[in-house]
């Protein structure tokens, strides 16, 4: 069995290959995200009238939209609309699981009610409960995050809640209470740093997750601010024209599909880097 | 068996009263008057109060909430702002296209994801099944709406064989059904599949391990008669489970691939009535959702006495 520790960073990458591969996508699409005034050779909301609908190339590398801005710079800023919203829902899931698990997992009573409310949640569809969410409270970035957040806590609450159980009884934890070792101390030095390679795991699928649900959210029209440069705002307002002009679609389709491809990489890599047997997408 | 399953059926009543609470309240959510919002520029003063009457926001929280529970549990979701109609009957109408939608969309995922795990994990390591775990690995990637398209431009633009979006009951013709229902039901499966092969793979890896499995093979049983006779039977919880979860992740899809392909069903009257925030039918059909998956996965869970006698004592 592998674990971590059991070898060097460069020998888990050379048996994992996912992380480096997926790794290194995601942060050349990050580099891209904040150079994106540099590499984006136009700005991505101007206007050309006379280009409307230009099949790409050598100018026009993605060619343009139905009212001629430049497909390419669009998709190159949203990709910082990606970024953010996947690194955001992430932080702050794991962040707000990590902290309901651990309570759930230490007072009885607590966890009860907590587990039902979770249940109650998972049983909301998440793409509904996001877009019920935004349509009520308005499209924008903090919205959009804090939607998918809502949706996302739950299964990270349920993850750890599960590995807090199951480290609960482990003899290091029975040791350390034996020894007079305080809750918090046995929480913050023998269970919490058992938990991180599972919990980094699922930030990287909650990652993939929040950039997909943010893509359908725009999509759908109760994302991002119409305006917005955002890969999903990009689609749905080329699908009208989808069978005159299918690159405005596929473009930013395809980047998008590769982020997610990454990052899903990358948590496989890791996951099978760490075996914690925890961890699932569901 | 008869007290899990009375146990299990209990656990779901406060679940679906905490869901009820939820959907309730993401009225109560909106910023503003949602009235006055729903009445419009143009609307007077009488017209603002008609609509807070009929929304029921005159009252207070728990009086409205025991009316509007009150007509849950009667099947009355209330009337929709917007057209004046019953929500049930709103959901009615648009119910077969997505019953459809969902049940060819898993049946496409489970023909393809069940064969491909099971010999993946029969021929564990080789070209074929990294090939399937790359597959699988592309379909949780590929966002449901960026398959559709490439789906339709390939098999509805470039090569005219199918319809590019649309909906045909199934009343009109056998034929006319299909052929608007493969892209859409395709498109919707295949992240599906993915999450099936991949529980079936590990699943029969976990089982092909066992010694009653090398007996079977040294009794010399044929291939088929080892992995689907014994193997499959003793991988089915995990794979019925991932089945049941699925099907319950369908849910989501639907709303996504209806408005893709422009499917008149339940999906596409949600994402309408929430644009529109139509606040009763919004409530009716989110509430009809999370029940589907509450039943959904009460149903999973007494199944598993179907699969493994033990379970059923």
């Amino acid at each position: 069995m592998s674990g971590p520790g059991s070898g060097s960073g460069t020998g888990i990458i050379a048996r994992h290959p996912g992380i480096g591969i997926g790794a290194g996508l995601l942060a050349a699409m990050a580099l891209a995200a904040l150079a994106a005034p540099l590499i984006a050779p136009l700005d991505p909301q101007l206007i050309a009238p006379f280009d409307r609908l230009q099949a790409p190339d050598g100018h026009y590398w993605f060619g343009t939209d139905q009212i001629g801005r430049d497909v390419f710079s669009r998709t190159v800023y949203g990709a910082r609309v990606s970024m953010m919203v996947g690194c955001a829902v992430a932080v702050i899931s794991i962040l707000l699981g990590l902290l309901l698990g651990l309570v759930s997992g230490f007072v009885r009573w607590i966890d009860e009610v907590l587990m039902r409310v979770m249940d109650a949640l998972m049983a909301i569809p998440s793409i509904l409960l996001a877009i019920a969410l935004i349509a009520l409270t308005g499209p924008s970035l903090r919205n959009v995050i804090i939607a998918i957040t809502i949706a996302e806590v739950p299964r990270v609450t349920r993850l750890v809640r599960g590995l807090v159980i199951s480290l609960r009884d482990q003899l290091f934890v029975e040791a350390a209470k034996a020894a007079g070792t305080r809750v918090p101390v046995i929480l913050y030095r023998h269970i919490v740093p058992n938990m991180l390679p599972p919990l980094l795991v699922q930030a990287s699928y909650v990652f993939a997750a929040a950039v997909i649900t943010e893509a359908i959210l725009s999509f759908i029209g109760a994302g991002m601010p119409p305006e917005t440069s955002s890969w999903g705002n990009i689609i749905a307002e080329g699908r009208t024209v989808f069978q005159l002009a299918p690159h405005i679609v596929l473009f930013p389709s395809m980047v998008l599909s590769v982020m997610v491809l990454s990052v899903n990489v990358l948590g496989d890599g890791l996951r099978d880097a760490f075996d914690p047997r925890f961890v699932g997408r569901e | 068996m008869l007290e899990y399953s009375l146990r299990r059926i209990a656990a779901t009543v406060p679940v679906l009263l905490l869901v009820a609470i939820m959907v309730f309240s993401l009225l109560y959510l909106a910023p503003g008057d949602p009235a006055a919002l729903l009445a419009g520029d143009q609307a007077s003063t009488e017209e603002i109060e008609r609509i807070r009457a009929s929304l029921g926001l005159d009252q207070s929280y728990l009086s409205r909430f025991a009316q509007w529970g009150g007509g849950v549990v009667r099947g009355d979701l209330g009337v929709s702002v917007f057209s004046g109609r019953a929500v049930t009957a709103l959901i009615a109408q648009r119910l077969e296209p997505t019953i459809a939608l969902t049940l060819m969309s898993l049946l496409f995922a489970v023909l393809i994801a069940v064969p491909l795990g099971i010999f993946a994990a029969w021929r564990a390591g080789s070209w074929i099944d990294r090939a399937a775990m790359g597959f699988a690995v592309l379909g949780f990637s590929v966002p449901v709406f960026v398959l559709s398209y490439c789906l339709i431009l390939l098999f509805a633009v470039e090569l005219p064989i199918l319809p590019v979006q649309g909906y045909k009951p199934i009343m009109d013709g056998i034929g006319p059904f299909l052929s608007h229902m493969i892209l859409p039901s395709f498109a919707l499966g295949v992240l599906n599949a993915a999450l099936i092969a991949r529980t079936t793979r590990a699943a029969m890896l976990e089982v092909l391990r066992q010694d009653y499995i090398r007996t079977a093979q040294a009794k010399g049983l044929s291939v088929l008669r080892v992995l689907f006779g014994h193997a499959l039977k003793n991988a089915a919880i995990p794979i019925v489970t991932i089945i049941g979860i699925s099907f319950t992740m369908l849910i989501s899809g639907v709303v996504v691939t209806e408005t893709v392909f422009n499917i008149p069903g339940v999906g596409r009257l949600t994402v309408d009535a929430i644009l529109r925030r139509d606040y009763p039918v919004i409530q009716g059909v989110i509430l009809l959702f999370s029940l589907a998956y509450v039943f959904l996965n009460l149903a999973i869970d007494l199944s598993y006495g179907l699969f493994d006698p033990r379970i059923r004592l």
